[in-house]
């Protein structure tokens, strides 16, 4: 086992481009305790050339590029088939992977045909003491642990807006290469019928400024029409919690917290969020969080930097309308 | 068809943060309640998948549910839960010092378990469970077994010899067809599962559930060996001070929230 840290990402849509440079920074930070230099893999179809220019200026000494249409869609088998090749060929000590949906069940399925083991929702990574150790959230964010693993290669997934992305001030001169692809046998037991695109908010809620986000609080899909209309007028995104998605009050994409999107905005409006852990491990990194919320023991006010105890439904209605007699004066 | 679906048992992720402690000689999870242990949520949704299937085809009653855990005589009463919810049958497979068991050394011992019993068609797990979220053991067991894994789950139906899934990832949903054996893992879209009556508690009586040792099921605990050890656990710590913005009536509380917002450039 070599000294050394693999980054693995796919780079076939620019949303994935700012987690992989969040997790070049991770993965700096071990080779630098380590030594070993850092790779970074991108295997998708149609990759850009432009984002490929930039991870070679952010940190990686080498960069490994599998362009094929084999890997289109997140074809798992086919994803994990050519990981597990350049893995073995270079049998890093670690492999880094950001915490994307689409990549949720490569971690253990990589570690158990490397023989390792694997670790996911990582938010951090302690190299003081002679083992890495890996922090992360754990029973629904209400208590987070630290762990080390007696085995290599660790397989980690690390969790978006937990480090940030590498940046161009460390000129390397990194090696490009380009390799061939490898076919899985055909799974004739797993067939794809049919992929639906949602539709693009998943890049907008990762990216907004401001996301307006509800709960259970906010009455039901109606509310969400308002939260839409005060997101428009601050030219954000609307997030909601998983009570509100099972409910069926918003799409199920718009989920924040821990089995959903983590994000990290200058201002989280939550409206009638109560703050379940697993919510909340999704949004406290937001650097200000303003709740509304008519129990004024709700566990939300724990986090939230400003507080307005009212009803929801009431409140609502008197904002959007707030916000958009300031949008249009701002127009005019 | 025969389908396995794998339970853990959990604190009630619903309780308050507050009653979480760790434990520091040992650094295991206490919460102090009264309150049982729960089957984590989304194991239940596994279950509830495993008796969909079922129902959708009462006539032919072919499906046979086999409910599996890793534990101790403590989870006798919630496998009792599984029973009247229309499991057939329930094994727990007995473990000492289950809090230093992770995912690696859990999903040995349930991959062996389940080649043990007799043609599993279908394994079902939760995506992750509510106290590690790590969402591990699902592709660790359907990895061990060498079948194709369907992850996230939204949907689970069968037509003939063929299950068909249903998965949301991220920005697309996706339907895909698989010929058993296959293992499955179970997202929140499964909905809400059905809870069981009385009548249906008592009538479970008369279902057995099967206490294994690792030896029954052929496993030298030498083997099972954690990878990972914990360093500590310790709970978040929130300094937030919250400010709460008042006023007469709610129109005023809105004016000067808005007016904050607006000093602080937020907006």
């Amino acid at each position: 086992m070599q000294a050394g840290v693999l980054v693995v990402s796919d780079m076939s849509h620019d949303t994935f481009v700012i987690p992989t440079l969040e997790v070049i920074t991770a993965a700096r930070q071990i080779a630098a305790k380590e030594g070993g230099t850092v790779t970074v893999l991108i295997l998708g179809h149609r990759l850009s050339k432009t984002i490929q220019n930039r991870i070679t200026q952010c940190g990686a000494d080498r960069l490994l590029y599998i362009d094929d249409p084999v890997l289109a869609n997140f074809n798992m088998d086919s994803l994990l088939l050519n990981v597990q090749v350049i893995a073995e060929e270079m049998s890093p000590k670690t492999i880094l992977i950001p915490q994307s949906l689409p990549c949720h069940e490569i971690a253990p399925r990589l570690a158990s045909r490397l023989d390792g083991a694997a670790v996911t929702l990582v938010s951090g990574i302690e190299t003081d003491d002679t083992d890495i150790a890996w922090r992360r959230p754990c029973y629904g964010g209400k208590i987070m642990e630290v762990v080390t693993f007696s085995t290599t290669p660790v397989v980690a997934t690390i969790a978006p807006k937990s480090f940030e992305p590498a940046t161009k001030n460390e000129p390397r001169s990194t090696t490009v290469e380009q390799r061939t692809a490898r076919t899985p046998p055909t799974a004739s037991q797993l067939t794809t019928i049919k992929r639906t695109e949602i539709d693009s908010r998943f890049e907008r809620l990762e990216n907004a400024d401001v996301i307006v986000a509800g709960g259970r609080g906010v009455g039901g899909a109606s509310g969400f029409d308002t939260l839409r209309d005060i997101a428009a007028s601050l030219g954000g995104a609307v997030g909601a919690t998983r009570v509100a998605c099972d409910l069926g009050w918003c799409a199920p994409d718009l989920q924040v917290g821990l089995s959903g999107r983590t994000v990290a905005p200058q201002l989280y409006l939550a409206i009638g969020i109560s703050g379940a852990s697993h919510h909340l491990a999704g949004c406290a990194n937001s650097k200000v969080i303003v709740a509304v919320n008519n129990d004024p023991e709700a566990e939300i006010f724990t986090v939230a930097h400003l507080g307005v105890v009212a009803d929801c439904l009431k409140i609502l209605p008197l904002l959007s309308e707030r916000l958009k007699k300031r949008t249009a004066t701002i127009k005019t | 068809m025969h389908i396995v679906v794998c339970i853990k048992l959990v604190p009630d992720p619903d309780l308050p943060a507050v009653l979480f402690e760790v434990v520091p000689e040992d650094n295991s999870v206490r919460v102090a309640t009264e309150a049982s242990p729960v089957i984590s949520p989304y194991d239940s949704q596994a279950l509830e998948a495993a008796l969909r299937l079922r129902d959708e085809e009462p006539a032919s009653n072919d499906v046979k549910i086999t409910a599996i855990c890793v534990g101790g005589a403590a989870h006798q009463k919630t496998l009792r839960q599984v029973l009247a919810l229309g499991a057939d049958e329930a094994i727990v497979i007995h473990q000492a010092n289950l809090h230093e068991l992770d995912a690696a050394a859990t999903s040995h011992i349930l991959a062996t378990a389940i080649q043990t019993l007799t043609k599993v068609d279908i394994v079902l797990t939760g995506r992750q469970s509510a106290d590690s979220d790590a969402g591990l053991v699902g592709p660790l067991v359907g990895e061990k077994l060498g079948w194709p894994i369907i992850t996230l789950a939204g949907s689970v139906k069968r037509q003939k010899d063929r299950i068909y899934v249903t998965r949301s990832v991220g920005m697309t949903t996706e339907d895909v067809a698989l010929i058993p054996p296959g293992l499955i893992t179970v997202s929140h879209e499964i909905g809400t599962v059905r809870t069981a009556s009385l009548r249906d508690l008592m009538r479970s009586n008369r279902k057995p559930i099967r206490s294994l040792t690792l030896d029954d099921i052929g496993l030298d605990p030498s083997a099972v060996v954690p990878l990972q050890r914990v360093v500590r656990r310790y709970r978040p710590t929130t300094t937030v001070d919250c400010e709460f913005i008042e006023g007469a009536d709610d129109e005023e509380i809105v004016t000067q929230l808005v007016k904050r917002l607006e000093s602080e450039g937020l907006i």
